[in-house]
């Protein structure tokens, strides 16, 4: 459904030509896929034309660099402004002053604001802070045993709140105890409201006067609508923000509620719920998410992802190997588990960018979902010897009858999957022994457009620590093509090449 | 329980007959031209012992308009706060009804418990919970009364936001004449503004040019009918066979921090108004004190609850859970899972798992799987519902949270792509704010166009 920013545009470039100069006209249709764009994303529509005026502005009259297409030209305008726009740098919290300083989460119901305390009170300890943490939720049944349960499981003190009192009382009375046990930060997490609802939202600005905290932090759920831009603003309005707290990113929400919420209420993200462990709370990169509002991918976070499941010396073996193409079925099964641990296939494609377009490629050429292509493909490998593993020219007609029948699959399967093991080794072979970079380590395989120009991507050269990319584009040819016909198959493999060859030239 | 409701059911002939079967065919009557039941004459003879003032309103309720508000009306006048003269003119009413003294005595005690456990004494802090509890026991909420409710309701909300749908719909429908290049595109803006998203407001727009041309349209003024007609036709959703082999089994999905929880309580406490045994059995073992909240809930809608420690296996809980209902012959088994995000696959597989299981307990379970979405959420509706379709299966869709945004055009966005039926809406905290949703009174009251009865 989502196509990247980047591949829509060179669309659109292509058809006026080779064009060395970003003009009004192509501009203005350029744009127009921006917009389109920044829509999917959820980014409040009012935004997205203040937005994309100004990035009309930066666009006139630029020559366009050279060894750059005008689609990534203003790819790397809408990314540079995007980044901008979300505050630049990373924002921190501001605790200074007073002890205990004070954290207020606000926000609607659901959003996360229980959970999101608790992170942020981990995320603190481990600055050698002490945190406190006070449930002033009185009005959802079990709100303050939520908080409780959380306090208890990452072992820190909280305030004994009950349901029969009142909001500002628990406040004051928590910021005296959290004072005498000398904690140096305290956490008030507030019942979820609607910002329409006026005695609600009056009681948050009495518990404000209350406690006096340094930040007020708005919790928004990263899936939220165009709504977004209304809610926040009144938040901000009342109380006044600090900061949002962007919540439950770890799904395939787009995000552009951040970019919303960011220009109506002036206040950055701080910080990024990414999944349901106490653990799994970043501080917000504004580079990151403004490539995943355009669908650009995430490459940071996957390489951050890759390097934390799997380490420099495995990839530097199996980049040996790859290009001696000794690289055999064992290797082969081990990269496809730790491309599982990634996540889904479809996820980690999707942080790629361009690749975008693959899945789609991908789940059309083999009429199923990877997933369960890939399962097949392990339980086959995971049926050999290790010594066919290690050997696979060992595999005869009888092996291969004993290896179909342990994986339940076709001898015809079976053939297949090892035909192409086979292909995708060779091709490996010649895509590494080209292209190896001096340090020996594999660069990614350059199939990855409108890389060039973006600020952050440097870190790419971190992926040679990501053996498991190279892997899979092999994969991605090389998966069985289940029931489809050879042929079928065959002819994907023959489209990506091409597409392939296409991006090289750029 | 609600006593008409019980007498549906033997009307049904699926349950016990026998007791109150002579004052079936009456009941029936009430229901379906509550004009002639109004006072059926055993009311009058039952009230004509009573005091004078019992007299006056009888007549008063027999002349009046046969709707359940203006009876309510009529019954509350005078009153203003909870007390004997409350229950008095209550018990009163319902025997106007032909209800069973025990059942109705029955529904006094069980509306005097609620308003203990909430504190509330002054009549307008609990006259809509009240009517609402009446409506469903008596079996009148398809009645024109209640949907103007839901009606109002929304449309409350929707004056509360202020960028709101239909002003801006107002504005493009008087401002232009003609049906031009202009209002299309500035009618798809809107459309957008409204969550639909991009393709789903380009199909609509495309769909209503069509219906333009069909049915020779030229002038925007005329634009609004267009519309309507069009939502109504989105919303429409195909019939399906409502019964079950009870228990009935509902598995309630969705992400993280939509309202399952809540929701399953508005929809026990529902069931139970209209007289059914519940159960719900807590299988969101993940979330800290996810089940202590449920727990709260079961106890003040009063249904069996079911759970086990927190970290258990879900599939397990809900395995028991089924097998208990079963046993103890309850009507409807509410099942609340985790939030989970659509794209964790293992946590998905999970729920796959918990469908199987239900299944193999109770064949036919879950009868009905309702996805909750929240009417706040953009275009990620789409993919919530995608996947957890492939997952577990969606019946039906629940939209909560509608009374903050009031828009919730993604609703329009998904009922296009998945063709689901939206089966409640949220439209507040309290446990009757969960409502029927009917299209045809979303569409009028998200079009704006105020007032008015029944349907078109």
């Amino acid at each position: 459904m989502f196509e990247s920013l980047s591949d829509r545009l060179s669309g659109v470039f292509r058809s006026f030509g080779g064009h060395g100069r970003l003009t009004e006209e192509n501009v203005q249709a350029g744009l127009r896929e921006v917009r389109l764009a920044l829509l999917e994303a959820d980014v409040n529509f009012k935004v997205v034309k203040d937005f994309v005026e100004s990035v009309r502005v930066k666009c006139l009259g630029q020559e366009v660099l050279k060894g750059v297409s005008p689609a990534q030209q203003v790819v790397k305008i809408v990314h540079d402004e995007l980044v901008s726009l979300l505050g630049g740098e990373t924002a921190g919290l501001n605790l200074r002053g007073r002890e205990p300083a004070v954290i207020m989460l606000v926000g609607l119901q659901g959003s996360g604001k229980t959970t999101s305390a608790g992170k942020i009170a981990n995320l603190l300890r481990k600055q050698k802070m002490r945190p406190y943490l006070v449930p002033a939720d009185v009005y959802r049944p079990a709100a303050i045993e939520q908080l409780t349960v959380l306090a208890g499981q990452l072992g820190m003190p909280v305030f004994p709140s009950t349901t029969q009192m009142k909001p500002v009382d628990i406040a004051t009375a928590a910021l005296e105890r959290a004072r005498a046990e000398q904690a140096t930060v305290l956490l008030l997490d507030t019942a979820g409201r609607l910002h329409v609802d006026e005695p609600l939202m009056a009681e948050l600005q009495a518990l404000k006067a209350a406690v006096q905290p340094q930040e007020i932090l708005f919790v928004a759920d990263a899936m939220t609508g165009q709504d977004a831009v209304t809610v926040a603003e009144t938040f901000n309005e009342r109380l006044g923000l600090t900061g949002v707290v962007l919540t439950k990113m770890d799904g395939d929400a787009r995000g552009g509620a951040a970019l919303s919420i960011r220009s109506v209420t002036g206040a950055p993200v701080k910080f990024v719920g990414v999944g349901e462990k106490l653990s799994e709370m970043e501080v917000f990169h504004p580079d990151r998410i403004a490539g995943r509002i355009l669908g650009m991918g995430d490459v940071l976070t996957l390489v951050e992802k890759a390097q934390s499941s799997i380490n420099a010396e495995e990839a530097e073996e199996l980049a040996r190997k790859m290009q001696k193409a000794s690289f055999d079925l064992e290797d082969f099964r081990t990269q496809m588990r730790r491309i599982k641990k990634l996540g889904s296939l479809d996820s980690i494609l999707k942080m790629i960018p361009g690749l975008g377009g693959l899945r789609e490629k991908l789940a059309e050429a083999s009429g199923a979902v990877p997933e369960k292509e890939l399962a097949r493909t392990e339980a086959i490998i995971n049926s050999m010897t290790m010594r066919e593993r290690r050997n696979p020219d060992l595999l005869n007609g009888s092996r291969r009858a004993r290896i179909a029948k342990g994986a339940g699959v076709s001898v015809a399967q079976v053939n297949q999957m090892v035909r192409q093991f086979e292909q995708m080794r060779q091709m490996m072979k010649g895509l590494m022994g080209g292209k190896a970079g001096k340090s020996g380590l594999p660069k990614m395989p350059r199939s990855l457009p409108g890389m060039g120009g973006f600020p952050g991507m440097g870190g790419l050269a971190g992926m040679g620590g990501m053996p498991g990319l190279p892997g899979m584009d092999g994969l991605g040819s090389g998966l069985p093509g289940g029931r489809a016909s050879g042929a079928k198959s065959a002819a994907a493999k023959k489209r990506k090449k091409k597409e392939r060859q296409k991006r090289r030239k750029k | 329980m609600g006593f008409f409701s019980a007498v549906k059911r033997i009307f049904g002939g699926t349950h016990s007959a026998g007791v109150k079967s002579e004052k079936a065919p009456r009941a029936e009557d009430a229901r379906q031209t509550p004009a002639a039941a109004a006072a059926p004459d055993r009311a009058v003879a039952a009230a004509s012992p009573a005091a004078a003032n019992d007299e006056a309103l009888t007549l008063r309720l027999r002349e009046a308009e046969p709707r359940l508000s203006v009876w309510l009306g009529i019954i509350l006048e005078g009153v203003d706060q909870a007390g004997d003269l409350l229950w008095q003119r209550l018990e009163f009413l319902l025997r106007a009804l032909d209800a069973p003294a025990g059942e109705a005595a029955a529904f006094v005690a069980d509306f005097q418990g609620w308003l203990a456990r909430m504190e509330y004494r002054q009549v307008e802090e609990f006259r809509s919970e009240l009517q609402y509890r009446l409506a469903l026991a008596l079996d009148l909420e398809d009645e024109e009364d209640e949907r103007n409710r839901l009606f109002l309701k929304i449309s409350e909300g929707l004056s509360r936001t202020r960028e709101q749908f239909a002003r801006g719909l107002d504005k493009l429908f008087a401002g232009h004449g003609e049906l031009d290049e202009a209002f299309w595109e500035e009618l798809e803006e809107l459309f957008i503004m409204a969550d639909l998203g991009y393709e789903a407001s380009l199909e609509l727009v495309q769909r209503l040019r069509e219906r333009a041309r069909r049915e020779k349209v030229s002038q925007a003024a005329q634009a609004r009918e267009l519309l309507m007609a069009e939502l109504e036709e989105i919303f429409r959703a195909p019939r399906r066979i409502m019964a079950v082999n009870p228990p009935e089994v509902v598995l309630l999905i969705g992400v993280n921090g939509v309202g399952k929880t809540t929701t399953i309580a508005k929809l026990a406490h529902r069931a139970r108004m209209q007289g059914k045994t519940v159960m719900i059995a807590a299988a969101d073992t993940f979330r800290a004190a996810a089940i202590e909240q449920l727990q709260v809930w079961a106890e003040r809608v009063g249904a069996l609850f079911h759970a086990r420690p927190a970290g258990s296996d879900p599939a397990a809980v809900a395995y028991e859970a089924v097998d208990r209902a079963v046993k103890e012959g309850v009507d409807v088994l509410f099942v609340d899972t985790a939030g989970r995000l659509q794209t964790k696959v293992n946590l998905m597989e999970e729920l796959t798992k918990i469908r199987q299981v239900l299944g193999k307990k109770h064949p036919g379970a879950p009868h009905r799987s309702i996805l909750v979405i929240d009417a706040t959420t953009g275009q990620n509706a789409l993919s919530q519902t995608k996947l957890f379709k492939e997952a577990a299966g969606v019946d039906e869709l629940i939209l909560t949270k509608l009374d903050g945004t009031a828009k919730g055009g993604v609703a329009i966005a998904v009922a296009m792509q998945y063709h689901l039926p939206i089966s409640f809406v949220g439209l507040g905290e309290k446990l009757e704010d969960l409502r029927p949703f009917n299209g045809a009174d979303y569409a009028r009251a998200l079009l704006g166009q105020p007032g008015g009865g029944g349907r078109a």
